[in-house]
C-alpha cells in the first residue's frame, strides 16, 4: 500500500511545481515587460498615467504568458495512461440531455443516435433522461410528440425518458438537480451533455469503465471537439479549437492534479458525489451577482474538489463532439452569458474549504474577461498619457550651452510589442511544429493545407479580435452596472447575418472605432498609425461580421482551409445521427424557425 | 414507416404521444441534493480589511 501513497504524493509535488513555475513565469513576464515600458516612458519623464499603464501591462502581459505556459506545458506527449475496470460493468448510468427551447427534431435525433450506438457497444441499459425547460408552448408541445416517435422509432421503453418542468427555476443547474433530487437514487453514474452534443457508445461506455476504475473519481470530463461547424467563422473557430486546444488542455490537465476542471457537458459525475457535494446556494441580492449561479460548472467541480472527490480531465478520450456558435454576434452572445457568470465567482472565491487551485481557476476566469479591458485600458492610458505630456525640456539648467535630447529608447518599444507579440504567436507555432512532428496534420488536410489553415486564422482572428474585444469590454460593463443578460436561447445552425443585422448589432463598436481614430487625429498624429490595427477592424465590423456568418465553401472532396480530421471522416455517431434526422425530416425546417417543426410520422392516427 | 411499434395500432396519434410520455416516466428515487451554503460569512472579509488597515496604521505611526 505505501508504493500507491508514495506515487500518489510524487505526482501531486510535481503537479505543485509545475504550478508554481507557470505562475511565476506568467508573472515575471508580466513584470519584465512593465519594466521595459517604464524604462522607455521614463526617456520623457515618468507621469503617474504612464505608471499606470505599466501596472495594466503588468496584468495583460501574464495573461497572456499564462496562455502561453499552457501551451508550453502541453506541447510533451502524454504517457498517462488511466484505470480502467477490464471486468463486466456494474454501475446504473443514466445520460441526462437538458433542452431549452431548442429544436426537438435535430435533439431528439441525436438521443436516438447515441442511444443506437451505446446499446451496440454494450449489453448493459444505459438509461436517457431529455430534460426539458423549454418555456414556448409551440416548442413543448413537438417535444412531446416527437418523444412519442422516439420511442417508437427505438423501443426504448423503461430506458428512455422525457420530463418537462413547470417552473425552470436555476435555469439549467436547476434542471439537472431537480433530476438529482427526484430520480438521482436510481443510478450511479450520469453523464451530462448539451442539446447540442453527441457522443459515440464506445466512449460512454469507455468512461463508465474509467469512473467504475476508480471509486474517488468524482468527475470525469472529456474534451469535446467542435464538429458541424458551417460559416466561416464556425469553421474557424472550430479548426482552432481542434488544432491548438489538445495541446493546450495537455497543459492544463497538467497543472490540475486531482482539481481538474468541469463545462458542464460531455462529463461523466458520480452521482452520490455530485448529490452530496453540489448543492448549489441561491446568492444573496439580485442578479448580476447575486441571484442563481451562472456558471455553475465551475463551481460543481470546485465544491467536489473541496469534498475530496477526483474531478480529472482526460484528453485522451475520443468520440466526444458538441458544435459551436456560427457567428461573432452569437459567439458574443454566449460569452456575455460567462462573462457574468465568470464575474459572479467573485462572490464564491473565498468560500470556506475550496482548494487554492479552485480559488485560482476562479480567478482565471475571472481574467478572462477583464484581460481584454485591461488591454483596453492600457491603449486609451497611452494616449492620454502621449497627449498629456509637456513637450520634452531640451535646456533644464538655464546656463547650459548644449541642448540635452531624451534618450532614444524606440528599440525598447519595439522589442516590447515583439515580446508581446511573440507570446501571442509562440505557443501556436510551437504546436503547429508538433502537429507536423506528430503527423497530426495529415488529419488537417496535410502540411500544406494545415499551415495555410494556421496563417488564416491568425490573420482573421488578429482582424476580429478588437471587435471581440469590444463586445468583452461592453460585457463587463454592463456586468458591473448591474445589468442581468439572461439566459439567451443558443440559436444553432445557420446564423447568416445580412449587412443591416451586423450593423444593429455592432454600430457600438463602429462608433468607439471611429471615436478612437478622431481623437487620435486631433491631438496626436504621431500615434494614429498606432491605432490604426485597432481601430479599422472596429470600424470594418459589421461587414467583417455579416461576411464571417456567410456559409463556406462546401465540401467537394478536395482538402480546404480550415478542414478538421472529423470533416475528412466522419464519425460514425455523426452519420447516425444524419441517418436518423433524414429519416425523420425529409424537408429541414430552418432552425431558426423553431415553432414550425415537421410532424411526426406516427402510423395511422 | 413504422419499426418496432409498441404501441397498440388502433390507437391514435394524440392517444401514442401519452402512452409514450406515460413510458417514459422517470423513476422516482430519494432526494438527493442536500442545499450547501458556500459563501463565507460577510462580516469575515470586513474585519480582514479592518485589521489590515490597522496594521497599517500603527506601522506608519
Amino acid at each position: 500500500m505505501a508504493r500507491p501513497r508514495q506515487t500518489q504524493n510524487s505526482v501531486e509535488r510535481r503537479v505543485l511545481l509545475v504550478r508554481a513555475v507557470a505562475v511565476l513565469l506568467a508573472l515575471a513576464t508580466g513584470a519584465g515587460a512593465a519594466a521595459i515600458f517604464i524604462q522607455y516612458a521614463a526617456a520623457d519623464g515618468l507621469t503617474p498615467m504612464a505608471v499606470f499603464s505599466a501596472l495594466l501591462l503588468c496584468f495583460s502581459t501574464s495573461w497572456l504568458a499564462w496562455g502561453a505556459c499552457l501551451g508550453l506545458i502541453g506541447l510533451k506527449p502524454s504517457r498517462f495512461r488511466a484505470p480502467r475496470n477490464e471486468g463486466p460493468i456494474s454501475s446504473r448510468t443514466v445520460v441526462i440531455v437538458p433542452v431549452c427551447n431548442e429544436d426537438p427534431v435535430v435533439t431528439f435525433a441525436r438521443v436516438a443516435a447515441m442511444y443506437r450506438s451505446v446499446s451496440a457497444a454494450t449489453a448493459v441499459p444505459v438509461h436517457f433522461a431529455i430534460l426539458s425547460d423549454s418555456r414556448d408552448p409551440g416548442i413543448a408541445a413537438a417535444e412531446e410528440r416527437w418523444f412519442a416517435r422516439l420511442m417508437e422509432e427505438t423501443g426504448g421503453a423503461g430506458r428512455l425518458f422525457y420530463r418537462r418542468r413547470s417552473q425552470n427555476t436555476g435555469r439549467k443547474a436547476g434542471n439537472i438537480e431537480d433530476f438529482f433530487a427526484r430520480s438521482g437514487g436510481a443510478y450511479d453514474l450520469a453523464l451530462i451533455l448539451d442539446a447540442d452534443s453527441l457522443m459515440e457508445g464506445e466512449t460512454i461506455v469507455e468512461m463508465i469503465r474509467r469512473m467504475e476504475a476508480d471509486p474517488s473519481l468524482g468527475l470525469l470530463q472529456t474534451l469535446p471537439v467542435v464538429v458541424r461547424a458551417q460559416s466561416i467563422f464556425g469553421r474557424v473557430m472550430q479548426f482552432a479549437a481542434a488544432f491548438f486546444s489538445p495541446v493546450f488542455s495537455r497543459g492544463l490537465a497538467r497543472l490540475q492534479g486531482r482539481t481538474g476542471p468541469f463545462w458542464g457537458h460531455n462529463a461523466m459525475v458520480r452521482v452520490e458525489a455530485f448529490a452530496a457535494a453540489c448543492g448549489l446556494p441561491v446568492l444573496s441580492g439580485p442578479p448580476p451577482f447575486g441571484g442563481h449561479i451562472l456558471s455553475h460548472d465551475y463551481v460543481e467541480a470546485a465544491l467536489l474538489a473541496r469534498a475530496g472527490w477526483k474531478v480529472r480531465l482526460d484528453i485522451d478520450i475520443r468520440g466526444s463532439y458538441e458544435e459551436a456558435p456560427e457567428s461573432v454576434v452569437e459567439h458574443a452572445k454566449r460569452d456575455r452569458r460567462w462573462c457574468q457568470g465568470n464575474l459572479q465567482h467573485l462572490r464564491i472565491i473565498g468560500a470556506p474549504g475550496l482548494k487554492a487551485w479552485s480559488r485560482f481557476v476562479f480567478l482565471q476566469g475571472v481574467f478572462a474577461y477583464i484581460a481584454p479591458v485591461l488591454w483596453a485600458g492600457f491603449l486609451i492610458s497611452v494616449v492620454v498619457d502621449h497627449v498629456t505630456q509637456p513637450p520634452p525640456n531640451y535646456f533644464p539648467d538655464p546656463h547650459q550651452f548644449f541642448p540635452v535630447f531624451p534618450s532614444d529608447e524606440t528599440a525598447k518599444a519595439i522589442g516590447l510589442a515583439i515580446g508581446i507579440f511573440g507570446l501571442l504567436m509562440m505557443p501556436k507555432l510551437l504546436t503547429t511544429l508538433e502537429a507536423m512532428i506528430a503527423g497530426r496534420t495529415k488529419g488537417f488536410g496535410g502540411t500544406w493545407t494545415a499551415l495555410k489553415s494556421v496563417l488564416a486564422d491568425f490573420l482573421l482572428l488578429s482582424f476580429l479580435a478588437p471587435i471581440l474585444m469590444a463586445y468583452q469590454t461592453r460585457s463587463v460593463w454592463q456586468v458591473l452596472m448591474g445589468r442581468d443578460g439572461g439566459w439567451p436561447a443558443n440559436l444553432r445552425g445557420d446564423a447568416r447575418l445580412s449587412l443591416g443585422e451586423a450593423w444593429a448589432a455592432s454600430r457600438f463598436i463602429v462608433l468607439a472605432g471611429a471615436a478612437c481614430l478622431t481623437v487620435g487625429y486631433f491631438l496626436t498624429t504621431q500615434i494614429l498609425v498606432w491605432l490604426l490595427p485597432v481601430a479599422v477592424p472596429m470600424l470594418l465590423a459589421p461587414v467583417a461580421i455579416s461576411l464571417t456568418s456567410r456559409a463556406a465553401r462546401p465540401a467537394d472532396g478536395r482538402a480546404r482551409l480550415f478542414t478538421t480530421p472529423e470533416e475528412l471522416v466522419m464519425p460514425a455517431i455523426l452519420t447516425l445521427h444524419d441517418r436518423v434526422l433524414a429519416g425523420w425530416q425529409p424537408v429541414a425546417a430552418p432552425p431558426a424557425e423553431v415553432k414550425s417543426f415537421p410532424e411526426p410520422e406516427l402510423a395511422r392516427g | 414507416m413504422m419499426r418496432q411499434s409498441m404501441f397498440d395500432d388502433q390507437a391514435t396519434a394524440a392517444e401514442r404521444v401519452t402512452q409514450a410520455l406515460a413510458l417514459g416516466r422517470l423513476p422516482e428515487a430519494p432526494r438527493m441534493m442536500p442545499t450547501q451554503l458556500l459563501e463565507r460569512p460577510q462580516g469575515r472579509l470586513a474585519a480582514w480589511i479592518a485589521m489590515l488597515t490597522a496594521g497599517f496604521g500603527v506601522a506608519r505611526t
